[in-house]
C-alpha cells in the first residue's frame, strides 16, 4: 500500500468518495486500494468530456493524431513500471505483463498513422456526394480483467484519434493500470478528453444510460453485454461489444500429432502467439 | 492462456491420433510452472480473481466426474487462485467445461470421425468468436475454415492479433468491431453532403 491511485477528472486526479481493496491473486491478500466514485463524480467525468469535446474534434487530426503518438512514447518508457503493477492486480507472468504494454504502445502507434479521407459517392452531372465521418462525442470505454491495458488502448486510439472523448471505467478487480495511464493523460493530454472513473459494477447502467454519451465500447462477457445493448437502446447509442467466445481448435488427420500438440497446448494455455506478432512488428519499427 | 477469451477453448483430434495428442497435451501440461507471475521462469499465472476460480473449480469438479482428468484438475493447495494446466479427455460434447467459456488453463480433447461432423460441433455454440485450424494441406484447411461460424479462424497459429486487422465477434461473441480502419469507423458517423447546383431562376 505504497502509493495512492487517483482517478482522472477533467483534467485533475480525483480521490473518490470512498476505496476499496485491489486483491494479488498470487496471495488472496489486498495490496493496494482504489478509489471509488458515486454518481456525482460520474456526472462530473462525462461533464468534462462533453466540454472537452468541441475543442478537441476541431483540432487538425495530426495535432489529435501527434498527441496519441506522445501517449504511447509515455507508456513505453513507463513499460516496466506498468508491468509490474499488471502483473500485481492481474495476475499473468511478467514477461507476459510486458509483452501486454509493449502491444499497447503498439496499438496506440498503429492507431495514430491511421487516416479516413472523405469518400466522393458520386460526381457526375453537376451532382457531387462526399461522405464524411465525423466524430460522435463521448465515448464510455467499459474495459475487463483479462486485458486491462490493451483492451483500453483498443477503444482509446481509435477515439482519440477520430476526435472523440472519452470516460473509461476499468474492472473493479484491475483498475490499477488504467488509473496509472490516466496520469500520462492528464500530463499529456487537454482536460477532459480522457477522464477515467473506478466503480464496484455498480456505475455501468449509469454510463451507458446517460444522455450525453454517445457510444458505449465494451469488452466483457455476453450476459453483461446484453444488458448494454439494452441500456443503448433508450437513446440508440451506438455500441462495439466483444463479448464471450467458446474457440475450437480442428486438428485435421494430415498433422504429425506431438508437433500440433505443442501449439495447440500453447494456444490453450498462453498468450505467446499474440505476443510474438506484435513485438516483431515493433522490433522492426525501430529498425527502421 | 487463463484469462483470454480467445484462447483455444476445446480442441477436436481424428480418432486415430487421439490417445498420442491427449497424452502429449498432458505431458506439457504437467511441465508447466505455476506461480507468482513475478518468479522467473513462471508460465502459469494464477486466475485473475476469486469469482472466476470458482467457476473453473466447479467445472473441474464435474470434469473429474465424467471425464479423464490427464494432467492438473485440482486447486494448488496454496494462497491464491492457483490452477495448473488442465488436460480432460472423453467427456460428452454436452459437458459444461466443452459447452460454457471458462477462463482456466484447462482443456477438454474431444474426438471426432468425420469432417462435417466435427465443423457442425465446432459450430454448435451461440458463440463465434475465433477458432483454430491445425493442417498440412492448406487448401483443406482453408474450405474447413470458411465453414467454422466465428469473427476470425486462424489456421496453423493463434491469436494472430494485429493493430491493423479488424477482430469481431459472430453471433452472440460481439457486434461491431474492434482494430485496423473498421475499428476506426467504429467511432465515427457517417455523414453525407449530396449537393447539385441551383438552377438559373
Amino acid at each position: 500500500m505504497d502509493r495512492d491511485y487517483r482517478m482522472l477528472i477533467g483534467g485533475e486526479l480525483v480521490e473518490g468518495v470512498t476505496q476499496f481493496d485491489v486483491i494479488n491473486p498470487a496471495t488472496d491478500a489486498p495490496f493496494a486500494r482504489c478509489p471509488k466514485a458515486d454518481e456525482a463524480l460520474l456526472e462530473r467525468a462525462v461533464a468534462a468530456a462533453k466540454r472537452a469535446f468541441p475543442a478537441w474534434s476541431a483540432l487538425p487530426i495530426e495535432e489529435r493524431t501527434a498527441l496519441v503518438d506522445k501517449l504511447a512514447d509515455a507508456l513505453e518508457q513507463r513499460a516496466g513500471e506498468f508491468a509490474s503493477l499488471l502483473t500485481s492486480e492481474q495476475g499473468k507472468p511478467l514477461d507476459q505483463a510486458m509483452h501486454e504494454i509493449m502491444a499497447s504502445v503498439f496499438t496506440l502507434r498503429a492507431f495514430a498513422a491511421m487516416r479516413i479521407e472523405p469518400q466522393t459517392l458520386k460526381d457526375e452531372g453537376g451532382n457531387k456526394v462526399i461522405e464524411h465521418r465525423t466524430p460522435l462525442g463521448v465515448v464510455a470505454a467499459i474495459t475487463p480483467w483479462n486485458f486491462p491495458v490493451i483492451l483500453l488502448m483498443n477503444k482509446l486510439g481509435p477515439a482519440l484519434v477520430t476526435g472523440n472523448v472519452m470516460v473509461a471505467k476499468p474492472a473493479p478487480t484491475t483498475p490499477l493500470t488504467t488509473l496509472l495511464f490516466g496520469e500520462i493523460c492528464r500530463d499529456v493530454l487537454p482536460a477532459g478528453v480522457v477522464n477515467i472513473i473506478c466503480d464496484q459494477n455498480n456505475l455501468g447502467s449509469k454510463l451507458t444510460t446517460h444522455p450525453d454519451v454517445a457510444k458505449v465500447a465494451f469488452t466483457g462477457s455476453t450476459a453483461t453485454g446484453r444488458k448494454v445493448m439494452a441500456a443503448a437502446a433508450e437513446s440508440v447509442k451506438r455500441v462495439t461489444l466483444e463479448l464471450g467466445g467458446n474457440d475450437a481448435a480442428i486438428v485435421l488427420d494430415d498433422v504429425d500429432p506431438r508437433q500440433v500438440a505443442h501449439k495447440v497446448y500453447a494456444g490453450a494455455m498462453t498468450n505467446a502467439g499474440h505476443l510474438r506478432r506484435d513485438q516483431a512488428r515493433l522490433r522492426a519499427r525501430t529498425d527502421v | 492462456m487463463p484469462g483470454i477469451c480467445v484462447a483455444i477453448k476445446r480442441a477436436y483430434v481424428p480418432e486415430p491420433m487421439y490417445d498420442e495428442f491427449c497424452d502429449e497435451l498432458a505431458k506439457l501440461a504437467r511441465d508447466a510452472v505455476v506461480d507468482d507471475g513475478f518468479k522467473q521462469g513462471t508460465t502459469i499465472g494464477p486466475i485473475q480473481n476469486r469469482m472466476q476460480f470458482e467457476k473453473v473449480r466447479a467445472l473441474l469438479d464435474d470434469a473429474r466426474a465424467h471425464g479423464t482428468v490427464l494432467a492438473g484438475g485440482e486447486p494448488l493447495d496454496r494462497p491464491g487462485y492457483f490452477i495448473p494446466p488442465t488436460i480432460v479427455r472423453d467427456l460428452d460434447e454436452d459437458a459444461p467445461l466443452v459447452r460454457e467459456e471458462q477462463f482456466g488453463p484447462v482443456l477438454p480433447v474431444l474426438k471426432y470421425a468425420d469432417i462435417d461432423d466435427v465443423i457442425a460441433r465446432a459450430n454448435d455454440s451461440e458463440y463465434g468468436l475465433g477458432g483454430t485450424i491445425w493442417g498440412k494441406d492448406l487448401d483443406r484447411a482453408m474450405d474447413v475454415a470458411r465453414r467454422i461460424d466465428s469473427g476470425t479462424v486462424w489456421i496453423n497459429q493463434f491469436l494472430a492479433i494485429d493493430a491493423n486487422i479488424p477482430f469481431r465477434g459472430a453471433k452472440q461473441s460481439g457486434l461491431g468491431g474492434e482494430l485496423g480502419e473498421a475499428g476506426l469507423h467504429e467511432y465515427t458517423q457517417a455523414h453525407v453532403i449530396n449537393a447539385v447546383a441551383l438552377e438559373e431562376a
